[in-house]
């Protein structure tokens, strides 16, 4: 362990509370939409993939591919979220109900937004000591 | 910035939006016709040779050659109908019309300067022209007091305050405030209060505004909540209701006792109630003394017709509308408030049914609730009417009763500002099932001019054989009606009716299994209200109210009653009148079809039986108890597996494995798919010698070999507000919309619409398909918003609801809508349902009878009505699968009449089924209503397309309990409201193996190609016109910046790879 985080910059720290983020939200989204159809269990895999994978690359000391493939699997996983739950969103802003959006649906979103910033945000942090 | 972050940035950027866009795309394209119809984008040219150019294609022509005169035409007509729909309540002390010289007035309560003019959800309409009372007020002259105007309409004292998002309402303090949804709507009515009034010193101007006080009342209903909800300022006097919205609020009543103290000190001279509501609130306070009110009227939700309203308070017209439904005094005194809502059944969770409520969409369980009409036939003034008969009858076991204490206003009462006498009233009998009734209504008054409806009541006899075979027999039953012109004081006309004598025929449902006239006496009359019809009738049995010790209130009018002796006949009325549409040839035997329905008949009824409401036992029958005079029934197996029988794929959440009952393969061919013919779909409008091309005509055959199964399955299963469109056979896509009011859309927004070929001739419309600056701006305005439907069967006007359909069908040439999601069949069952804005009245003769002759004005211009929700959607309380028990004889009497009679007399081409279930089966799918009835007895010729589908099928997360492929596979219904991906890739499962599916898909279509070649959708379409797809702009500049985000994200990506590789070298180095 100590030999894992040696030389490791503040960027690494964050990415593994990166990962760790990613599996709460990807619990998060399936306690919240896993009995219907507005979840995208291939979006919650790829996610779920995407971390474990980058563990395994910081196993073997490639941790600085690890921000560029959070990135994209945290990405592809909230494109697939939201290709799942825009006729959710269809069905409340249009449908016949008079209804608003519930508490958790914005805890979701809230959850997917912040995942995906960090994301972003991460592949700029340095990851190692030069 | 440093070369490393610029290539981060690049690929990172470009990546992301390549993803949002190609997602975004994708989302797009899966929903292409309602992004073209939004972005108002061409997706077809309609090609038309040159030698066409001399058809005439307007099959359907419009009454009216600019859409100017038939906005003014129709903003008229709604005028019209708040004119002779308004019903004139009460009127005592000469308070009503307001003379010329005495019209400076106070007008108090909030609904005053904020009207009500509809309802909300598919009965919600356009209300940029509509009318407040103020101005109509002010237009008829009225001088209305300005401090209370400027109180009650500026937000920083009382006025309603504006701003605020869907998301974060304002909040109201003096102003109507709706919130929450399904059954957590809350309601508030919020009026001013008699003691911030008199604190405001708006007291100081009431003597200069004298002449009369005027306090409206307002409620609001609509779509997807009854009026029972719990936490609105309501009274709460402990009855069950709760805080009951349909009664005055504390603050209402305490501004009627204010004006009532300021008119016993000579204040204002007079109170007025103007009661702004689609159905009725209780009546009890307009006749208490302690509010003083000298004159009520009931006016409905106004529509675009509001202009009415001032005319009427002044007198320059006359009221001459009657009541749709019972007025009751107190809601609690309704016994089918016990009854209204609905129940769990016993024991549906140890069979693994669930149980649990939904969610905020859909917020009820869906598979395991119930609700009995166990009133039967006694609906309303059925209900009151009988029980007072045969309370003064003396007949056993009817209880106390006591008619004033319940009844504030019975169905058929209204006033009028003038007196009418009925004279030389005759009925003879003019054919084998034909009466004529004459009577000569006279304006026995001295001032006022008006009209007069006149109601036909008819009394069968209630004798031994109804008795044996549980036939229900109220008092009277109005049967018919008819309606003076104006006539001035002095003047007569004589009203001469047609009655069917089918109507004089009951249901019997137990016995004979059809319609029977039973032997005995009938009693025809006609009167002024329910009442007085009962009164008549039991004035011509010899009962007086001093042989019945005071308990008959009027002396009845023997001079007014017919009395006719039939025998017992089974035979004359066993046989429907329409030819059955599904072979064009037969008339079906009319016999029990919805024994599943009644849970005494029902094979799956295990231990459950019900005793509906019975003349003989009101005392046993008949409970008041809001909260537990319901009837508890137990699930059975049976009732399981016939309600997952519905959803045999299990979409969305799974089906039990003991209920999985997926569709049958099986070995009968396929129909003929893509063999081309050349033929288009106007081709099948007429044949080369002119004939119109029956259904049934083998051309039909031909044509539909030409489409390809994907066709068919688009056709079958594309129907949000529309039928699909097929290219290869130029079949445009039509426009299906909301609703029982009216259409409430823009006239410039379809490109079938008469005003869009119009503008496009006249050379103002561009290639882009946009509009040119000098279109015509009226183009810009919406579709006329009637009044609540309640108003046009007040009126009792045959004529005007024919009127208002031609406006409605004019409304959809010019804006190319050739589908209207209405009318509204459905019953005011409870004057808690949410949607009595968009439905009739409490009578299904009534509805009916009105409907058709709206229906015949609508279908005449080939806009198509989908009558709904077929059938009893008379609660919004659980409206997505409440299982719905009730015997056959009132389903068929009172129910189904309501959309039988649109369908024989009017001519409707569709209907929308139900969410709800007839017992297990849901309104979709159940053949017994939609083959056997609907097209078996009714003859209807078009198609049935369901409610909201995706409220059914699990989209919303609650239990599904309803699939499309069902109901086209056992013929409950054709297309689904509603399209999305799911559906879109279903039909896969079904392309080999399932003949029998595809050959009702085959059905389907060759109905919706039916009814739309019989539709305006075809006008501007000539022989050879070919539809040719163009690829919107939309598309086309979403794919082309998917593709140069793409080009871009594979630039940053090789960029930043061939950095790595370098580095790497470098670094190894």
């Amino acid at each position: 362990m100590k030999d894992l985080l040696a030389n490791k910059k503040y960027g690494f720290f964050v990415t593994l509370a990166l990962m760790l983020l990613s599996v709460v939200t990807m619990i998060v989204y399936a306690s919240i939409y896993g009995g219907t159809r507005f979840m995208s269990w291939a979006g919650f895999w790829v996610v779920l993939a995407g971390v474990v994978v980058a563990a395994a690359l910081i196993l073997v000391k490639q941790e600085r591919w690890v921000p560029a493939l959070l990135l994209a699997t945290n990405f592809i996983g909230f494109l697939l979220y939201v290709y799942y739950i825009y006729f959710h969103v269809s069905v409340i802003l249009v449908g016949i109900q008079s209804a608003g959006f519930p508490p958790e649906f914005f805890v979701n979103v809230v959850f997917f937004v912040i995942t995906l910033v960090v994301s972003v945000a991460n592949i700029y942090l340095p990851q190692n000591k030069e | 910035m440093k070369k490393a972050a610029l290539k981060k940035t690049c690929t990172a950027l470009s990546m992301l939006l390549s993803g949002i866009f190609i997602t975004g795309t994708v989302i797009a394209m899966e929903n292409s016709s309602q992004v073209s119809t939004a972005l108002n984008a061409k997706t077809f040219e309609v090609v038309t040779d040159e030698s066409a150019a001399n058809e005439d294609t307007e099959y359907y022509k419009s009454d009216y050659n600019k859409v100017g005169d038939l906005i003014k035409a129709g903003r008229e007509k709604a005028a019209d109908v708040v004119a002779e729909g308004a019903v004139l309540l009460k009127n005592e002390n000469q308070a009503l019309p307001l003379t010329s010289g005495n019209r400076k007035v106070s007008l108090f309560g909030t609904t005053s300067y904020d009207p009500v003019y509809g309802g909300t959800g598919s009965g919600g309409i356009s209300t940029d022209d509509a009318t407040t009372f103020v101005k109509s007020y002010e237009d008829a002259g009225i001088e209305l007091n300005p401090t209370l105007k400027e109180n009650y309409t500026n937000p920083d004292i009382w006025g309603k305050k504006t701003g605020g998002s869907m998301w974060n309402p304002v909040a109201q303090t003096y102003a109507r405030d709706t919130s929450g949804w399904g059954s957590k709507v809350v309601r508030k009515v919020n009026d001013v209060p008699w003691d911030v009034i008199l604190a405001s010193g708006a007291a100081d101007s009431f003597a200069a505004y004298g002449d009369a006080a005027i306090f409206t009342c307002g409620r609001v209903g609509g779509e997807g909540s009854d009026l029972t909800g719990h936490g609105n300022d309501g009274i709460d006097n402990g009855d069950g209701i709760g805080a009951d919205y349909l009664g005055l609020t504390a603050k209402e009543l305490s501004v009627l006792k204010g004006l009532k103290e300021m008119k016993d000190q000579g204040i204002f001279k007079k109170i007025i109630v103007v009661i702004n509501y689609a159905s009725m609130i209780e009546g009890d306070f307009i006749n208490d003394p302690q509010y003083g009110v000298d004159a009520a009227l009931w006016v409905g939700t106004t529509g675009m017709g509001g202009a009415a309203v001032g005319k009427l308070l002044t007198g320059e017209i006359s009221p001459s509308g009657r009541l749709p439904d019972t007025m009751w005094m107190d809601n609690a005194l309704n016994p089918v408030n016990a009854n209204f809502g609905y129940w769990v059944y016993d024991g549906a969770a140890e069979l693994g049914v669930p149980t649990e409520p939904g969610n905020m969409w859909v917020p009820e369980p869906t598979l395991s609730c119930y609700v009995v009409y166990q009133e039967g036939m006694y609906l309303g003034y059925k209900y009151t009417e009988t029980r007072y008969e045969d309370y003064v009858m003396g007949t056993p076991n009817v209880g106390n009763f006591t008619y004033s204490d319940v009844v504030a206003y019975t169905y058929g009462h209204g006033l009028t500002y003038t007196d009418f006498t009925y004279s030389n009233f005759k009925v003879n009998k003019t054919g084998d099932r034909e009466y004529t009734l004459s009577v000569t209504v006279t304006n026995s008054g001295s001032k006022y001019a008006s009209k007069n409806s006149v109601e036909v009541y008819l009394s069968k006899p209630y004798g031994e054989y109804a008795k044996k075979n549980k036939i229900q027999v109220p008092s009277v039953e109005m049967i018919d009606f008819g309606k003076t012109g104006v006539l001035k004081p002095g003047q007569s006309e004589t009203v001469s009716i047609t009655l069917d004598e089918k109507y004089f025929a009951s249901y019997d449902a137990y016995g004979a299994k059809g319609y029977v006239l039973m032997d005995g006496d009938y009693y025809l009359t006609v009167a002024d209200g329910a009442h007085n019809a009962v009164n008549n009738v039991l004035a011509a049995k010899g009962y007086t109210p001093s042989s019945t010790n005071g308990k008959m209130d009027g002396e009845g009018d023997t001079a007014l009653v017919k009395k006719i002796t039939l025998s017992f006949d089974d035979d004359k009325y066993a046989y429907s009148d329409s030819v059955s549409s599904l072979d064009g040839v037969t008339r079906n035997q009319v016999s029990n079809l919805f024994d599943f329905a009644d849970i005494n008949l029902y094979s799956g009824k295990g231990d459950n039986s019900v005793e509906y409401y019975s003349r003989d036992n009101w005392n046993g029958t008949v409970s008041l108890d809001i909260t537990n005079g319901h009837p508890t029934l137990k699930m059975t197996e049976q009732m399981a597996q016939e309600i997952y029988a519905q959803t045999p794929e299990g979409i969305e959440k799974e089906v039990p494995s003991q209920y999985k009952q997926p569709l049958q393969k099986d070995d009968i061919p396929y129909p003929t798919y893509g063999k081309d013919a050349g033929l288009t779909l106007v081709n099948m409008l007429k044949d080369s010698e002119g004939q119109e091309i029956g259904f049934f005509d083998p051309v039909w055959d031909t044509f539909l070999d030409q489409l390809t199964y994907d066709e068919t399955a688009k056709l079958c299963l594309q129907g949000y507000h529309l039928t699909a469109g097929i290219d290869s056979i130029a079949k445009p896509e039509t426009n299906d919309e909301n609703g029982p009011n009216g259409f409430s859309q823009t006239y410039k927004n379809s490109t079938l619409g008469l005003f869009y070929r119009t503008e496009k001739a006249a050379g103002h419309v561009n290639d882009d398909n946009t509009y040119t600056d000098q279109m015509d701006p009226d183009g810009n305005k919406k579709t006329t918003g009637f009044p609540a439907n309640g108003l046009l069967a007040s009126s009792r006007n045959r004529q005007l609801a024919y009127e208002v359909g031609k406006i409605i069908g004019n409304d959809g040439i010019w804006s190319g809508m050739s589908g209207l999601y209405g009318i509204g069949a459905n019953i005011h069952r409870s004057p808690f349902l949410g949607r009595c804005a968009e439905y009739y009245s409490e009578d299904g003769t009534l509805t009916g009878l009105i409907a058709a002759s709206e229906c015949i004005g609508i279908e005449e211009k080939g806009v198509h009505v989908y009558n709904k929700h077929c059938v009893v959607n008379d609660q919004e309380a659980c409206r997505h699968g409440v299982g719905v028990w009730l015997p056959e004889q009132a389903l068929r009497e009172i129910y189904l009449r309501a959309f039988e009679l649109p369908i024989t007399l009017g001519g409707a081409y569709n209907t929308m089924a139900s969410f709800a279930r007839l017992g297990t089966q849901s309104g979709c799918a159940c053949p017994a209503l939609a083959e056997n009835f609907l097209r078996g007895e009714c003859g209807m010729k078009g198609i049935i397309v369901t409610d909201c589908y995706t409220d059914m099928d699990g989209s919303q997360g609650a239990d599904p309990y309803f699939e499309m492929f069902y109901g086209i596979a056992i013929g409950g219904s054709d297309i689904p409201d509603g399209n999305g991906p799911w559906e879109d890739t279903q039909h896969e499962l079904y392309k080999t193996g399932y003949g029998a599916v595809a050959q009702r898909m085959r059905l389907v279509a060759k109905r919706v190609l039916w009814q739309t070649v019989h539709s305006n959708a075809i006008n501007g379409f000539s022989s050879s016109t070919r539809i040719v797809s163009v690829t919107p702009w939309w598309q086309t500049l979403l794919i082309t910046l998917d593709v140069l985000f793409s080009l871009a994200f594979v630039a940053s990506l090789a960029w930043t790879t061939v950095s790595v590789i370098k580095d790497e070298k470098e670094r190894r180095k």
